[in-house]
């Protein structure tokens, strides 16, 4: 080996230490543009309107330092531009962003109550195929336009999508990634949903003009038939809805004591009290304060049950072309209020409660199945996902007309709480003896 | 300068099989069976299992028929010179064909993923260039190579489906055979393409120490890829349902749903440093086959010379031979099956059938 020789190696050293500084395509995080939220709506001439968010860096550092008067400035702006296809019009919106886009680190993906009615099918196919975006980005959309959400300014945090993204991570209503949207699309018998999120004004003791002061706000959830937007589920249905996809959440749903078609309450046939001598009286019920006031609290026997976990199972069953839906839910429950009085040292008491708190999660299940098999006809629950799943001969033969089938689904609903703890006081700690109820 | 100067264990031959098989297969694999298979390609690989034993059997007799002999060496005595000297030009072929195959996908995989204006030809070259100065040191530094990658790949697969296993839903496995078995065969079939290149051992057998030792190893690795790849199939189709087949990487999309909290997430970047290591090593091993083959067909003595000009030329092959991804995927789904059968599964057999035939064997102790 001559000396030559080993001369050349040590320069192909030295050459392949340059490589390793850096790939082909690199690209220094100072010329990226990183985008964190993108919204696309659907413009007046059916083209798509793509809004991008954009970190600000130098915004995000230290925004206590700045002197008074000097204005703080957001760390984030949006820019949008408008294309028939969402990479078009990114392609387009790079013309007005002095440095290189870059989308992996969108965490929520905004569609416009417009592109959601004409139908997320296309607008789908470029964002699973897109390299960049992510397939477990957020999805959400809004009623009106997407855009207007870019616009919050949620006191909590500096940057809106943490703040959205944290939100949706609090389970309200389900949550829904692109990937599961996706799927839904993709599938038999089972019609996507996203969770709706509005803006709701912040009360703020000093306003100065100019702040924009916009919370996000979940307002539900959109209920799609195939890729087509229908109709908005309220927060209330969208709770049943979470019960039936097995995504509860840690709610609070509260039920009045006694239960509607149960014993009348002691309290209100209290011989010795009349009406108007309980309002003066201290032992009157609590909280039916004077009628002329308002009348009290609206219903002051409240009981409010947390729930602490939950399992949802789903079974089917066909009989003669008719679906036959079985729910079996169970739940573990803390109450977190007894404002009813209800003598909850009770052990007897327990097994009544948790029938009426049953009875109250079956009452959100119907209400969300008469919202999709009555009114909008879409079957977000994915009942003939499961059917198919289940009974894959049937299946063949309803998934022609699953629709028409799906309104005519029979759900019977099985409910089974348990009330394991009653936080941390078991009778009213406020409340008298004889203001109890047994 | 003896290619069999240096010898391999059995534990060193299992670590040149397993990543040298599974790990291209890894990110690509559930794509392609779902297209026929759907939620069921899960169990592609194993109905292709027994076939793909099948080639281990068949490489296992002809490596102690012939002990210290490759393919191309002991081919043209069972069939003659002409006819044998054709059946290992074939073998060659195959053993090029696959390895600018993999080439391809390497470069579409990184260029679609994570380099979109890299030329193919640089990644393509500096690939093939790599992989053939680790071919020029034999097979035990391939082996070597193999157990570097391996640890950390399989640590970093079991890590992306540990992240991603909130995001797995089994209903999306369900219904099992939905439309019977037909489908599941054809997904096997291409599912055996992969496990299939078993057929690798017709070259490395000879450089194995302890045969009987080394077709066990074979036997265990196989078992070890059918399993890795029963797992990323269930897992992919798993996160992604219907999706599996649309993507054509769905283990890399996985990689890229799973994520701990804010902690760890996002480990695609790894993923595709280690599809680089994965396939060029997948690459030195079907270099090395080739090149081995290719010199024994006409007696070279020194098969060095010979890598660089033939990864020159497989790299060219890998850029030209193809347009697009398009046809590299219809080639691999529908092409690629009974096409790769004749080299693993026909020749191999019919050398077999024909040696015990006419009662041919190799000299023992080696033929040289």
């Amino acid at each position: 080996m001559g000396r030559a020789r080993q001369w050349m190696r040590l320069v192909l050293l030295y050459l392949m230490m340059l490589a390793a500084g850096g790939c082909y395509d690199r690209i220094e995080l100072n010329e990226l543009a990183i985008a964190d939220i993108m919204a696309i709506d659907l413009t007046e001439d059916g083209l798509l309107r793509v809004s991008l968010q954009f970190l600000v860096p130098s915004e995000l550092v230290n925004p206590g330092d700045v002197g008074a008067g000097s204005g703080v400035r957001d760390p984030f702006y949006v820019i949008d531009a408008v294309g028939e296809t969402v990479p078009e019009a990114l392609s387009l919106l790079q013309a007005k962003v002095p440095r290189r886009l870059f989308t992996s680190h969108v965490r929520v993906i905004v569609l416009g109550e417009e592109l959601a009615r004409a139908g997320i099918g296309p607008v789908f196919d470029s964002l699973t195929r897109m390299r960049e975006l992510r397939v477990a980005a957020d999805v959400v959309v809004t009623e009106g336009e997407g855009v207007v959400l870019l616009q919050a300014s949620p006191r909590l945090g500096r940057l809106p999508v943490g703040a959205l993204a944290n939100m949706l991570n609090q389970g309200i209503v389900p949550r829904r990634t692109i990937r599961q949207v996706a799927i839904a699309l993709a599938s038999d018998g089972i019609d996507p949903f996203i969770p709706a999120v509005g803006l709701a004004p912040r009360i703020e003791t000093e306003r100065e003009a100019g702040v924009r002061a916009e919370e996000f706000e979940i307002i539900g959830v959109g209920i799609f038939r195939g890729d087509r937007l229908v109709g908005f589920a309220t927060l209330e249905q969208a709770r049943g809805l979470a019960w039936l996809v097995d995504e509860a959440p840690f709610a609070v749903a509260t039920i009045p004591w006694p239960p509607e078609g149960g014993p009348a309450s002691p309290q209100a046939q209290r011989p010795d009290v009349s009406p108007e001598e309980a309002l003066i009286r201290r032992d009157a019920p609590p909280g039916s304060g004077p009628a002329g006031l308002g009348g009290g609290i609206k219903e002051p026997n409240q009981i409010s049950p947390q729930v602490l976990r939950t399992r949802v199972q789903l079974r089917s069953e066909v009989k003669d072309g008719q679906v036959i839906i079985h729910v079996d839910a169970r739940a573990i429950d803390d109450i977190v209020t007894n404002q009813a009085g209800l003598l909850l040292t009770d052990p007897s008491v327990i097994p009544e409660l948790e029938k009426a708190l049953a009875t109250s999660v079956e009452e959100r299940m119907r209400a969300m199945l008469r919202l999709a098999q009555e009114e909008l006809e879409a079957d977000v629950m994915g009942f003939g996902a499961l059917v198919r799943r289940e009974h894959p001969k049937e299946w063949r033969e309803l998934r022609r007309d699953w629709h028409a089938h799906f309104r005519q689904v029979q759900v019977n609903i099985k409910v089974a709480v348990e009330v394991r703890l009653t936080g941390l006081t078991g009778n009213p700690a406020s409340f008298r003896p004889e203001q109890m109820r047994k | 300068m003896h290619p069999r100067e240096t010898k391999i264990s059995p534990w060193q031959l299992a670590m040149i099989l397993i990543p040298g098989i599974g790990s291209t297969a890894l990110p690509s694999f559930p794509s392609a069976t779902a297209v026929f298979a759907r939620q069921d390609a899960w169990l592609a690989p194993l109905v292709a299992l027994p076939f793909s034993a099948f080639v281990i059997w068949v490489c296992g007799r002809l490596a102690s028929r012939f002990p210290e002999e490759t393919f191309a060496e002991y081919a043209p005595k069972v069939l003659g010179t002409v006819p044998g000297k054709l059946c290992g030009l074939l073998l060659f072929w195959y053993f090029f064909h696959v390895d600018a195959a993999i080439a391809r996908e390497f470069a579409d995989f990184l260029i679609a993923t994570a380099h979109p204006r890299t030329p193919m030809p640089l990644a393509v070259g500096l690939a093939m260039f790599a992989t053939a100065i680790a071919v020029r040191h034999g097979p035990e530094i391939l082996a070597r190579l193999g157990e570097l990658v391996i640890f950390p790949s399989v640590f970093l697969v079991l890590l992306i489906i540990g992240l991603a296993y909130d995001n797995i839903d089994p209903y999306l496995l369900q219904p099992v055979l939905e439309n019977g078995w037909r489908p599941v065969l054809m997904s096997a079939w291409l599912s055996h393409y992969f496990t299939g290149h078993l057929v690798l051992l017709v070259v490395l057998f000879p450089a194995v120490r302890g045969l009987q030792a080394g077709i066990k190893a074979s036997y265990g690795a196989l078992a070890t890829i059918v399993a890795a790849l029963v797992l990323v199939s269930a897992v992919s189709i798993g996160v992604l349902g219907p999706l599996t087949s649309s993507y054509y990487w769905p283990f890399f999309k996985v990689s890229r749903v799973g994520s701990f909290g804010a902690v760890l997430a996002r480990l695609d970047p790894l993923v595709t440093g280690f599809w680089v290591a994965g396939s060029c090593f997948k690459l030195a091993v079907t270099l090395y086959a080739a090149v081995i083959t290719f010199a024994h067909i006409f007696g070279l003595r020194d098969w060095r010379p010979l890598v660089l000009p033939l990864a020159a030329l497989m790299a060219a092959y890998a850029v030209g031979h193809m347009d697009n991804l398009v046809e590299h995927q219809h080639m691999l789904i529908f092409f690629w099956p009974p096409y790769t059968q004749v080299f693993q599964l026909v020749l191999p057999a019919l050398v077999l059938l024909v040696a015990a035939v006419r009662g041919v064997e190799g000299k023992p102790g080696g033929a040289r």
